[in-house]
């Protein structure tokens, strides 16, 4: 059964206006296997989710307007909120019932007893009401900040051990000492180092890099980019670094000194404490970085700022990424190219966004090579539904892509900014509160119909040792038109589907996508032996309008072949 | 029971009903439909429940046992509403209680995490989801509140309740990763 049909099965049952037909429809579905029924069973709990959380919402709505209440509040007022309160739902009436007897009882005897006294009746209706719905969260209070500091040198001389190294080249070719790493600075040139520390804590440096160890518990870095793990720490781990500090008593977190005055840190789990330091006044107070967030230590200002953070700009794995963005605008994936594209027809690349006029482009459901862009194999606008499209230069075809028309509109874009034809509006980058398009993020901009093609093998010859371990990437449908000012990036029927195929076959499928999703994250595991991945964008059989969609942060991670 | 000290067993029941009520009050959800009528059929089949606890095997599953008493407080909710039993056949309703069972295992989790998606949700859908779920206005009263048409209303909720879905699923693999 299409999947169209059957979200409209599922809606009309979750909203309890299902025909016989379809309830014998939706029996026969949802006995077909488990995995529908489980699929029902988690909208199931959703709405029961929401009606709590939303209830709860409303009752604490209610409970506010109660507390605002002056004493001299009009018998009226507490009338109309008491008669709100009772008239929430059936199951609320009856734990309130009591309580607003009693109050509505005062009230007929009119002011027989004073406002204030209705006031704390009303307070008790509400209260029972939230007792019942569960209290609204309320702001978790930071756990303590205090960090043991084990200010002793190791007892047998010894601060860290390497665990293992990749690629890695220390100052003037020497290597650590398996036995053990003492007291000292130590300098990274490149590749990467996994030590474990006498305290438990296990880094990950990233070449190049300059450390110092010298104290349990602690260590200073002066430049470079380090991950840590503070989980089996005895009694937590710090970081001292030219603007500041960072320490936790057992999450994962990366730092990178950027440079003498700024340090960036994210803490990756769990939360971390940060603190700049500051030229006059030295070490400022600790303040909490929760998980996924990120943070800058500024020694100019000694302030510490919240800075934009994708969660995972830093892992203890050993992972070379490629980004796809510097593909598309002509790199190799390794540098940080923005701001041009590939013309889907054609396969032309540009640093130009096409004239107004030629947007809209038609499509013959073939591959075009890309000579301006080595690791791209080939961009195709897909051909309707039920006609083959080529995917791969080795000849995959598919021929179920959900497209109505073999058109696309504007180039296969990487920003940097999204260009926009004409005088339309420009495109919101800004997703759940992340900007795509700033530097540190990129874009890569698809809109149906769209394939692009992707060269894994060559990519692996181009890195030795390594191999494609992963696709990674954000997916979001947003809109470029807006009906009128100030209206949501919201629009029914503007949907759209995305497929990756691996060596032709279909690997995974986002369906109808709309702005409502948000962002979608796809992660891919890919192997050795793949030698293509094609990322196609269709138009969901409704249109091309307003399908622009974007990729964000979409990237390959590489990782040792030995490693793998 | 075995045991017949009144305390004791009230002990084991609450123990026993926390430990299953996602099961039970989900399966109860997912039959009823309507949250505020799903909410009074728990709480009866919770008493029947009280009631019958003498009688309750521990050497059976407890959410079988709590499921089999919901089933019949169900059929009461019908006929007092006089209506007909849910229209989609027992084998799916079965299907949609061992569905529960595995769902309810995570049910902390998928709460927790739709807190999180709620945040995320913006513009018309959720406004529509507020007016849903947390006024329980009709899609007719949405639609007049919002001028749109009822159908409308019903495409933007299910939008929104897929587009939670989704997320909700995502937060969880996020957690698993």
């Amino acid at each position: 059964m299409p999947e169209h049909d059957i979200d409209t099965l599922i809606s009309a049952y979750l909203e309890g206006e299902l025909t016989e037909p379809q309830a014998e429809q939706l029996s026969a579905w949802l006995t077909a296997s488990p995995d529908h029924a489980r699929y029902v069973a988690e909208l199931g709990l959703l709405e029961r989710g929401l009606n709590r959380q939303l209830l709860a919402q409303e009752s604490s709505d209610l409970f506010a307007e109660l507390a605002a209440l002056e004493d001299g509040a009009e018998v009226e007022q507490l009338v109309d909120i008491t008669a709100r309160v009772r008239s929430e739902t059936s199951r609320q009436r009856r734990l309130a019932r009591r309580q607003l007897a009693q109050a509505e009882k005062h009230i007929d005897q009119s002011l027989s007893i004073g406002p204030k006294a209705l006031i704390w009746l009303g307070l008790a209706a509400a209260i029972a009401l939230m007792v019942y719905l569960g209290w609204p969260e309320q702001p978790s209070i930071p756990a303590g900040t205090g960090i043991a500091r084990l200010d002793k040198p190791s007892t047998d001389g010894v601060f860290a051990r390497p665990i293992d190294t990749f690629q890695a080249v220390w100052e003037d070719g020497g290597q650590p000492d398996p036995a053990g790493m003492t007291a000292g600075r130590y300098r990274l040139v490149q590749g990467e180092a996994r030590l474990q520390l006498a305290d438990g804590t296990r880094i990950k440096v990233l070449g190049p890099a300059e450390f110092s160890l010298g104290l349990t518990g602690e260590m200073d870095l002066h430049a470079g980019e380090l991950v840590v793990d503070a989980s089996n720490s005895v009694a937590g781990f710090r970081v001292n670094t030219p603007s500041g500090a960072v320490r936790s008593p057992d999450a994962r977190f990366g730092l990178e000194v950027v440079d003498a005055l700024t340090t960036e840190t994210e803490a990756i789990n769990g939360a971390i404490q940060v603190a700049a330091l500051s030229s006059d006044r030295g070490l400022g107070a600790f303040t909490e970085v929760s998980q996924a967030q990120a943070a800058r230590l500024d020694l100019q200002t000694g302030q510490v700022d919240t800075i934009q953070s994708g969660g995972d700009r830093f892992s203890m794995d050993y992972v070379r990424v490629i980004d796809l963005v510097d593909i598309v605008a002509g790199g190799d994936g390794t540098g940080d190219r923005r701001n041009a594209g590939i013309d889907p027809q054609t396969g032309l690349w540009s640093d130009m966004p096409p004239r107004s006029a030629d947007w809209t482009v038609l499509g013959d459901g073939r591959l075009h090579s890309v000579s301006r862009c080595p690791l791209v194999a080939g961009v195709v606008i897909p051909a309707v539904q039920g006609t083959p499209t080529e995917l791969d230069p080795i000849g995959h075809r598919f021929d179920g892509l959900t497209v109505s028309n073999c058109s696309s509109y504007g180039p296969i874009w990487g920003g940097g900014y999204v260009p926009v034809p004409g005088a339309q509006p420009e495109l919101d980058t800004l997703i759940d509160g992340v900007n795509y398009a700033a530097p540190s993020r990129g874009l890569v901009r698809m809109h149906a119909n769209s394939g692009l093609c992707l060269d894994l093998a060559e990519m692996r010859r181009r890195h030795p040792g390594m191999t494609t371990t992963r696709f990674r990437t954000g997916v979001s449908n947003r809109e470029a038109t807006r009906r009128s000012p100030g209206e949501p990036l919201a629009d029914l029927y503007a949907s759209v589907d995305l497929w990756v195929f691996v060596d032709g076959r279909l690997r995974v499928t986002e369906r109808d996508i709309t702005t409502a999703d948000g962002m979608i994250d796809i992660d891919l595991p890919l192997g050795s032996n793949d030698r293509y991945l094609t990322l196609v964008v269709t138009d969901g059989l409704n249109g091309t309008t307003f399908d622009w969609v974007l990729l964000c942060q979409p990237r390959i991670d590489l990782r040792p072949s030995d490693r793998e | 029971m075995a045991e017949h000290d009144p305390n004791t067993q009230m002990r084991d029941f609450t123990r026993l009903w926390l430990e299953n009520q996602h099961v039970v009050s989900g399966y109860i959800y997912l039959s009823v439909r309507d949250f505020h009528h799903a909410e009074d059929v728990i709480q009866d089949t919770a008493r029947s429940a009280v009631d019958s606890f003498a009688g309750y095997d521990p050497a059976r599953p407890f959410a079988a046992w709590a499921i089999a008493i919901a089933k019949q407080r169900i059929a009461d909710h019908f006929r007092k509403q006089g209506r007909r039993q849910p229209a989609i056949s027992s084998e799916a309703v079965d299907a949609l209680g061992a569905a529960c069972a595995e769902v309810a295992q995570e049910a902390d989790e998928r709460l927790h995490a739709l807190r999180q998606c709620m945040a995320k949700l913006t513009g018309r859908h959720r406004e529509v989801v507020e007016l849903r779920y947390g006024k329980s206005y009709s899609p007719d009263k949405i639609a007049d509140r919002l001028g749109l048409k009822p159908n409308a209303v019903n495409a933007l909720v299910f939008r929104a309740r897929k587009a939670l879905a989704r997320c909700v699923n995502q937060q969880m693999r996020r957690q698993d990763a």
